[in-house]
C-alpha cells in the first residue's frame, strides 16, 4: 500500500459496541494509520470502545442515519485534506484485505472503486439479493447508467471527487446517492469483486425490503 | 333533528368552544392559526346542521350531492395538510441533520485543541 497518501477510514456506525474493536484492529494491521469511527447516535458503549482503540471517534446526539454519518465522515476527510475517503462498514461485515484492494485500485487513477460483493457463495440470503437489484435498478433510472452493487459500503472515493458532491441524503439512499453524484461528475464508479460476509448482526441491520422502498422514497425526494 | 345532527352538533360546538376560548390573551399570530380552525369547525356545523346548504353548493357546482361537495373539499384539504407537514418535517429535519453534524465536528475539534493543550501543559 502506498504510503504517500492520506488516507481516512470512515466506519458510520450505530451501537456497534460488539463489533467495532474487531473491525478497527484488523484495519490496524492491514496499514491504516487514519481511522474515523462516526458513532451515530448509538445507545451502547461504541463510542467508548472506539475512543480506547485510538482512533478519532466523531459523535452524533442523535441517531440519523447512514447517510448523516457519512456526510460527517466526509466533511472530516475534506477539512484535514485527504487524499482517499474509504468508507467501511462497522459490523464485520467487511474484510480489511479488500479495503486495501479498492484503495489499490484507486491508485491506478478511478476517482471511485467500490468493492462488489459476490451474490453467488453461500449462507447469501435471497431477499437480499433482490433488494439490491432493485436499488441498482432504481439507481440506474435516477443516473442513467448500471452499477451492479450500488449498495455496498466499501468505497474509496478521492476526496477531490467529493468536494463536488451535493449529498443530502440521510439514510440509506446514501450509497445510490454516491453513485449518482458520481455519474453526475463525469466518473462511472468502478467494481472490485470482494466477498459478502453475512453475520447475524449484518442480517439485522443491512437492506431490507421496507429500507428499499425508503431508499426509493428519499431518492425520488 | 336527525341521530347524526343530534350526535355530531354537540361534538362540533364543544371543539369550536375549546378554539375560541383560546383567543383569550393568544398572541396576534396563533389568534389567525385558530382562526383558521375555528373556520373549518363553523363550515362543518354549518354542512351539518343544515345539509341544504351543501346540497345547494353542489348543485352550483355541478356535484350530485351535498355529501359529496364535502367529501371533496374534505380530500383536497387533508391532501394539502399532509403535503405542507410533511414538507415542514422535512425541513425540521434537514436543521436537525446540519446541527448533528456541526456539534458532532465542533466536538472533535474542541477534544483536539485540549489534547494539544494538555501536551503543552506536560512540556517542561
Amino acid at each position: 500500500m502506498n504510503k504517500n497518501s492520506k488516507i481516512l477510514i470512515i466506519i458510520p456506525a450505530h451501537n456497534e459496541q460488539e463489533n467495532i474493536a474487531g473491525v478497527v484492529d484488523e484495519l490496524k494491521r492491514a496499514g491504516f494509520e487514519e481511522i474515523l469511527v462516526v458513532d451515530d447516535g448509538s445507545g451502547d458503549g461504541t463510542r467508548d470502545v472506539a475512543s480506547r482503540m485510538g482512533v478519532k471517534v466523531i459523535t452524533h446526539s442523535v441517531n440519523m442515519g447512514l447517510g448523516t454519518g457519512l456526510r460527517s465522515g466526509f466533511e472530516f476527510a475534506i477539512a484535514q485534506n485527504c487524499e482517499y475517503a474509504i468508507t467501511f462498514d462497522g459490523d464485520g461485515q467487511m474484510r480489511a484485505e479488500d479495503a486495501i484492494k479498492v484503495f489499490e485500485e484507486a491508485q491506478k487513477g478511478y476517482d471511485f472503486v467500490y468493492g462488489r460483493r459476490n451474490f453467488t457463495v453461500r449462507g447469501v440470503p435471497k431477499i437480499r439479493k433482490y433488494t439490491n437489484l432493485l436499488a441498482d435498478t432504481l439507481t440506474a433510472f435516477l443516473s442513467g447508467k448500471f452499477v451492479w452493487d450500488t449498495q455496498s459500503g466499501l468505497r474509496c472515493i478521492k476526496v477531490d471527487l467529493l468536494r463536488k458532491f451535493n449529498l443530502k441524503s440521510r439514510g440509506y439512499s446514501v450509497s445510490s446517492e454516491l453513485v449518482i453524484e458520481s455519474i453526475k461528475n463525469g466518473i462511472i464508479p468502478k467494481s472490485v469483486k470482494i466477498d459478502a460476509i453475512y453475520t447475524i448482526e449484518s442480517l439485522k441491520k443491512g437492506q431490507k425490503i421496507s429500507n428499499s422502498f425508503r431508499v426509493v422514497k428519499e431518492l425520488l425526494g | 333533528m336527525s341521530l347524526f345532527q343530534i350526535i355530531t352538533l354537540p361534538v362540533l360546538l364543544w371543539f369550536g368552544y375549546r378554539q375560541f376560548a383560546k383567543f383569550k390573551g393568544a398572541p396576534a399570530i396563533k389568534v389567525l392559526y385558530q382562526l383558521r380552525w375555528f373556520f373549518i369547525t363553523l363550515l362543518a356545523v354549518l354542512f351539518v346542521g343544515a345539509p341544504e346548504i351543501s346540497s345547494a353548493v353542489a348543485q352550483k357546482l355541478g356535484i350530485g350531492r351535498g355529501v359529496d361537495v364535502v367529501i371533496y373539499f374534505a380530500l383536497i384539504w387533508l391532501l394539502y395538510q399532509n403535503y405542507s407537514q410533511s414538507q415542514e418535517i422535512e425541513k425540521l429535519y434537514a436543521k436537525l441533520d446540519k446541527l448533528v453534524r456541526q456539534i458532532a465536528l465542533k466536538g472533535l475539534d474542541e477534544e483536539k485543541a485540549n489534547g494539544d493543550s494538555q501536551q503543552h501543559k506536560k512540556q517542561p
